[in-house]
């Protein structure tokens, strides 16, 4: 993968991550302040609620309270005076309720007689059993209980809700049954378009498994009376809020005990609100975020794209430049990056190209004044100072006659003379793998067997001789100066390494054999290879030569018997 | 005339000394006294502080199925009075066809009612200085009278056909006398308005001993 894609994918990922993020957080952010504001506003409808609520009841707590505890009431009810009713009736003075009833002691309530104030109309006989059985639980307690209980005066009319009040009636430590009184709740008011009230929030009063009060509309309700029917179930916690969806619409809610500890059935204010306005807000928003983050992401992605070039392009000029370097050219073009940095890399580069053109300066000089292979051993450090005891065969290999050649010349004819003679020669040499250590002015000393190991040096060496003086015969027939050469071969140990002072030293061989060598070449006449016994020794038994008179040479105390290769 | 008169009264006393009438007493085991001890958070207002209630001991009486009872003890009037914001006595019996009045002593509005079954009145308010009608009990049963105004007070009247019937000591002892000969139930009212019942031989000139309890 390129680094322009690699930065590519980086950017995407990055600016997708953070978009992502943004848009996890403004959604988290927006729900709980969303779901904070709607819990304190169902806070605040069910406390005003409440508080109106509260003032009610403790008003007609009071009136019951001292109805319950006349003693009139008492002594009728204890009597089982069949005028209890008209008692109570006298006793109330009051008309701010729908209907009374009173219970026995033993909670059974008393039919109200007909005609008396407490049956004047407002219930059909045909509903006072439903209205028996929801005041069973009115049974004379220690204290008033709440309850909430729901009626249709009339089959016409709609199921009405009564807030119904039980105190005991009693005197003193004596209680002879319960006064029930009840109000119809007026605080729900029908909502005229439902959809709108959802959307404000609207309050009904949750009783017997089902939503009283409120127009809902019915698909709404049903769904939020099992709801509610499972989050109250029969454990009656004080409060329960959720959330829940209906036909794809989300709602929240919040649900308020409005009777805890009462013996009556449970009853509970609840207030919904439809979540379909925030949720299209919330929709909105968030492709909002979305379109600005793949703005965001283009954007990113073309900033990439561009400084990504400004890199790549200077890095494919550096690598057309290692190219040219790599082909031996040391001035390649190189197009400068548009920032400080790419600059200062080709500036760099160009420094470092310098600097291998100078070494490669440095190499063809060291090739050139030293043996190239040498110059490889050398640079690559393998060649120790002080030098070692090699096995090697040394070739010497001069011109005859050249004082007289040379005298009376201009030097510089002399020079190109043994240039062109030492060029063809040293070409030889290099086919054969021979190592040139020196030329001394018309004589080439040649090594064999060092620095690098050759196991046939000797056999080398007398074909790189032979050779030598082949191609100096074939130059002879081309030039109306020919020259003639002599070789002395000599093998054995020598000591092969750089000599000299520590800054600057030659490799050569240094011992006897090398002086066989010369001095055998020195006997050599033109066209005459002369070779010592070792060397001849590794010739094979077939290769012609004839041995010499004894030789006495210099620097060796006994004649020597050299061999005098035949061609 | 006057002879005759005079033989059938000497042949009468010398009956009622030949078949003497007996007595029957014992102890009634009382339970709780009713009704309890005015709340501490009771305060009605009064222009004098309440005084505690008298005693309120059982009722125990003698009777027979079918017996026609003498009309022995209706020729005086009983009274119940509210005297220091209390009915005096709390507790009594009467013989139906007894009188009974209600004085007011204290120098507040009383208002005595009843809703009880066998007798309804409704007195109103009246002052110390007013009296209230006078009511004949000409059904038996028990009357718990009430004051509207005072709702601590309370008097239990027991009306009886039977003329053999006392009230107690606050131990709970009694005494009724002047018993025929033969063989009764013996009942008492507890403090508690529960009964107890018995059976008790009333023989000629004797007392006979009855112990009550639950």
């Amino acid at each position: 993968m390129t680094f322009r894609a690699r930065l590519q994918q980086a950017i995407i990922g990055l600016v997708a991550a953070a978009t992502g993020a943004s848009l996890f957080i403004a959604q988290r952010q927006n729900d709980d302040s969303h779901r904070r504001m709607l819990d304190q506003l169902f806070e605040q409808q069910f406390s005003s609620f409440r508080r109106d609520q509260q003032r009610d009841i403790e008003l007609t707590e009071k009136n019951v309270r001292r109805l319950s505890e006349s003693v009139r009431l008492f002594a009728a009810l204890e009597a089982g005076f069949e005028g209890s009713y008209q008692v109570a009736k006298d006793e109330l003075r009051l008309d701010d309720f729908d209907f009374f009833r009173l219970l026995g002691s033993d909670g059974e309530l008393i039919d109200p007689p007909a005609g008396s104030r407490a049956d004047a109309g407002l219930f059909a006989p045909s509903i006072q059993e439903r209205l028996k059985q929801q005041l069973i639980p009115a049974k004379p307690q220690e204290t008033t209980t709440t309850g909430y209980i729901t009626m249709q005066p009339d089959d016409a009319e709609p199921l009405r809700i009564y807030r119904v009040l039980s105190a005991p009636i009693r005197n003193f430590d004596t209680t002879v049954g319960a006064l029930v009184f009840g109000q119809e709740m007026q605080d729900f008011e029908k909502a005229e378009d439902a959809k709108l009230e959802l959307e404000r929030g609207m309050q009904a009063l949750w009783l017997d498994g089902k939503l009283m009060g409120s127009t809902f509309p019915p698909e709404i309700a049903a769904d939020m009376e099992s709801e509610l029917g499972a989050s109250i179930g029969a454990e009656r916690p004080l409060n329960v809020g959720r959330m829940l969806r209906i036909g794809g619409v989300g709602y929240r809610y919040m649900a308020h005990c409005l009777n805890p500890k009462s013996p009556f059935p449970p009853a509970y204010y609840v207030s919904i609100v439809s979540l379909a306005g925030f949720e299209s807000q919330q929709r909105a928003l968030i492709q909002k975020i979305i379109a600005l983050g793949l703005v965001a992401i283009a954007l990113a992605s073309l900033v990439g794209f561009i400084f990504a070039k400004q890199i790549t392009q200077p890095i494919r000029s550096l690598v057309s430049a290692t190219h040219d370097i790599q082909q031996g050219n040391f001035q390649p073009a190189i197009t400068p990056g548009p920032t400080r940095e790419m600059r200062h890399l080709a500036d760099a580069f160009q420094d470092m190209a310098a600097g291998l053109a100078l070494k490669d300066r440095y190499h063809s000089v060291l090739s050139m004044v030293a043996d190239q292979r040498v110059a490889e051993q050398l640079m690559a450090g393998k060649i120790p100072l002080g030098g070692e005891l090699r096995d090697v065969t040394i070739i010497f290999c001069d011109i005859r006659g050249y004082t007289a050649l040379s005298a009376g010349r201009d030097p510089r004819e002399v020079i190109e003379l043994l240039n062109t003679h030492m060029s063809a020669l040293t070409r030889v040499v290099y086919r054969h793998h021979g190592v040139i250590n020196q030329f001394a002015g018309d004589a080439i000393m040649i090594l064999f067997g060092a620095p690098m190991d050759n196991p046939t040096h000797a056999a080398d060496a007398v074909l790189c001789a032979q050779e030598m003086l082949a191609e100096r015969e074939r130059l002879n027939e081309l030039t109306h100066e020919p020259l003639g050469i002599g070789f002395g071969i000599a093998t054995g140990k020598v000591v092969a390494g750089c000599l000299g002072a520590e800054n600057r030293a030659d490799y050569t061989a240094v011992g006897d054999r090398v002086n066989l060598a010369a001095r055998l070449c020195s006997v050599a006449a033109a066209g005459e290879i002369v070779i010592d016994d070792q060397t001849r020794a590794a010739l094979p038994e077939s290769t012609p030569s004839t041995p010499t008179e004894p030789l006495k040479l210099k620097g060796f105390s006994d004649p020597i018997i050299a061999h005098r290769l035949v061609s | 005339m006057r002879i005759f008169t005079l033989i059938s009264f000497s042949l009468l006393a010398l009956c009622q000394l030949v078949l003497a009438d007996g007595s029957v007493s014992g102890v009634v085991v009382l339970d709780s006294q009713r009704p309890p001890d005015v709340p501490a958070g009771y305060r009605p207002l009064t222009v004098k502080p309440i005084q505690a209630e008298d005693p309120t001991p059982a009722i125990v009486w003698v009777e027979k199925k079918g017996m026609a009872y003498p009309k022995l003890r209706t020729g005086k009037t009983v009274t119940i009075s509210q005297r220091g914001y209390q009915f005096r006595p709390p507790v009594l019996a009467a013989q139906t066809g007894t009188p009974v009045i209600f004085p007011n002593m204290d120098d507040e509005f009383h208002h005595v009612f009843t809703y009880s079954k066998p007798y309804f009145f409704d007195l109103g308010r009246f002052r110390k200085t007013e009296t209230p009608e006078r009511q004949i009990l000409d059904k038996p049963g028990l009357i718990k009278i009430y004051c509207e105004i005072h709702k601590h007070m309370r008097c239990r009247l027991l009306v009886l056909d039977t003329p053999w019937f006392a009230v107690t000591d606050t131990r709970g002892s009694f005494k009724i006398t002047g018993i025929p000969p033969g063989e009764y139930e013996i009942k008492a009212l507890l403090p508690s308005e529960k009964q107890v019942k018995s059976t008790v031989v009333i023989s000629d000139g004797k007392t006979a001993q009855v112990q009550l309890s639950r």
